[in-house]
């Protein structure tokens, strides 16, 4: 737990001097993406060796490739390559993971690609709203989703998978703490691509190569990704009286699904894992 | 020489009679590992308190063998990983996933000798390229040679030998929860082989 807080430590002190140094909102963008590599280098004790050899290697490189694609979709301004980037890298990504059952399983592959993509442009509908607070609300459903998808990834037998979600997970809060007064952040096409496409990776892994998780339990919590548009009354009421409540709420709305679907992992697959 | 030396250098070259008389020496002979009487155990840190054992249940193999001539011999070895066992299922789940051995991507682990080197009389060294995880390492074993003879069941010949090594697990990509469990694996392989007639 001591690297997860290292992660969380590190963002915080990054987005602290980012903030006191007025840097332009678009400079956030890299940093989920960052956020995730230092919990990735902190997990594994190493960088991955390249080419990669298996699929946590694999999931390295599919962030990295991401992270690097999605700035350039920011830098150049182009929607339409952001979202060919959002429905191929996940199919992509979903492909290159699972090689190995390509032709034994496709049907498993094309639903975590779907699924991929999915979370993706829900990620990135919330980031298109007007509002302030509109590129809070991903980073802190990203948050939440990765905070509830550890446990579930360690019932599911993969106990780094467990380290590396909450470490981004604190990585990002400890971004969005600097922005919950006055935000000025910004949820780019790198933070999507590379960040929330790197954590996508990383249930691709846990789903397709483990392939131990609940995925009963993994549909629970993807309705954190539906959480600011079931509850969108809620959120902007709150958001034009006090955007810093209005994040917490959400956040709190966000955990409702999180910590059901953590629930349904236990219950359904109980909690004896030799430590 | 001693003579419980002299004695066993005759059972074997009596053991390999047939095969030697057409030669006119002893011949690198064939054997297939045979899993009933062989086994791989690990040995893996907890901790700090204990070592957790580990066992294969399920590989297979084959060396060619010339206790005239250790130095030509062959070596090759597969492990089912999936059939690793740790005596706890959770476990034993666990780590056929992706953090460690990967059966999925990878459902082989592999080990080819490619050289022998003799230090005594039942003392050696094999060295050879261990593949684990897709990733491929080399690794020395310290055999000993326990025997070679006739089975008195069924008369096949036999050969035995008992082997040791340390592998450092992360070397293979399998760096999770190090060093809550350890790095360093020991290895234990206890081998019979029966040849080929």
């Amino acid at each position: 737990m001591l690297a997860t807080a290292i992660c969380g430590l590190a963002l915080f002190g990054v987005t602290a001097l980012m903030r006191w140094l007025r840097v332009d909102r678009r400079s956030y963008d890299p940093l989920i993406p960052l956020g995730f590599f230092l919990s990735y280098w902190l997990t594994y004790n190493r960088l991955p060796s390249f080419p990669p050899v298996g699929a946590v290697n694999k999931v390295f490189y599919i962030a990295a490739v991401g992270f690097v694609l999605g700035l350039v979709a920011g830098w150049i301004g182009s929607r339409t390559l952001g979202l060919l980037l959002l429905a191929a890298v996940p199919l992509a990504s979903a492909g290159y993971i699972g090689d190995k059952i390509v032709l034994t399983q496709p049907f498993d592959l094309v639903v975590a690609a779907v699924a991929g993509a999915a979370v993706l442009y829900a990620l990135h509908r919330e980031a298109q709203f007007p509002d302030e607070g509109s590129n809070l609300r991903p980073a802190v459903m990203l948050a939440v989703a990765s905070a509830g998808f550890a446990p579930i990834a360690f019932i599911g037998a993969s106990s780094s998978s467990l380290q590396l979600s909450l470490g981004l997970a604190f990585a990002i809060g400890g971004v969005v703490f600097w922005h919950l007064v006055r935000p000025n952040y910004r949820f780019g096409w790198g933070s999507l691509i590379g960040g929330a496409g790197g954590m996508i990776a990383v249930a691709q892994t846990v789903a397709l190569i483990t392939r131990k998780i609940d995925l009963f339990a993994l549909a629970v919590l993807s309705l954190v990704f539906v959480v600011p548009t079931a509850c969108r009354g809620i959120v902007d009421r709150l958001g034009k009286s006090n955007q810093a409540v209005a994040t917490l709420v959400l956040a709190g709305l966000c955990l409702v699904p999180a910590v059901a679907a953590v629930a349904v992992a236990l219950a359904r697959n109980g909690f004896d894992l030799p430590m | 020489m001693n003579y419980k030396l002299k004695t066993a250098l005759l059972a074997a070259a009596l053991g390999s009679a047939p095969i030697g008389l057409q030669a006119g020496r002893a011949q690198p002979i064939t054997f297939d590992i045979d899993p009933v009487h062989s086994g791989i155990v690990f040995f893996i840190n907890h901790l700090g308190f204990s070592n957790v054992i580990g066992v294969a249940r399920e590989f297979s193999g084959e060396f060619t063998f010339d206790k005239d001539a250790p130095e030509a011999s062959k070596l090759q070895a597969k492990v089912k990983v999936s059939s690793i066992s740790t005596n706890n299922a959770q476990r034993d789940g666990d780590i056929q996933g992706a953090d460690w051995f990967n059966a999925t991507e990878f459902p082989e682990i592999t080990f080819v000798g490619t050289k022998f080197t003799k230090s005594s009389d039942k003392q050696g060294l094999i060295t050879g390229d261990l593949t684990i995880a897709g990733v491929t390492k080399p690794v020395t074993l310290d055999v000993t040679f326990n025997g070679q003879g006739k089975n008195p069941w069924d008369g096949s010949l036999e050969a035995g030998f008992s082997a040791t090594t340390k592998v450092k697990r992360s070397d293979f990509g399998m760096t999770a929860n190090i060093p809550m469990i350890g790095d360093e694996v020991t290895l234990r392989i206890e081998t019979e082989g029966r040849g080929r007639t």
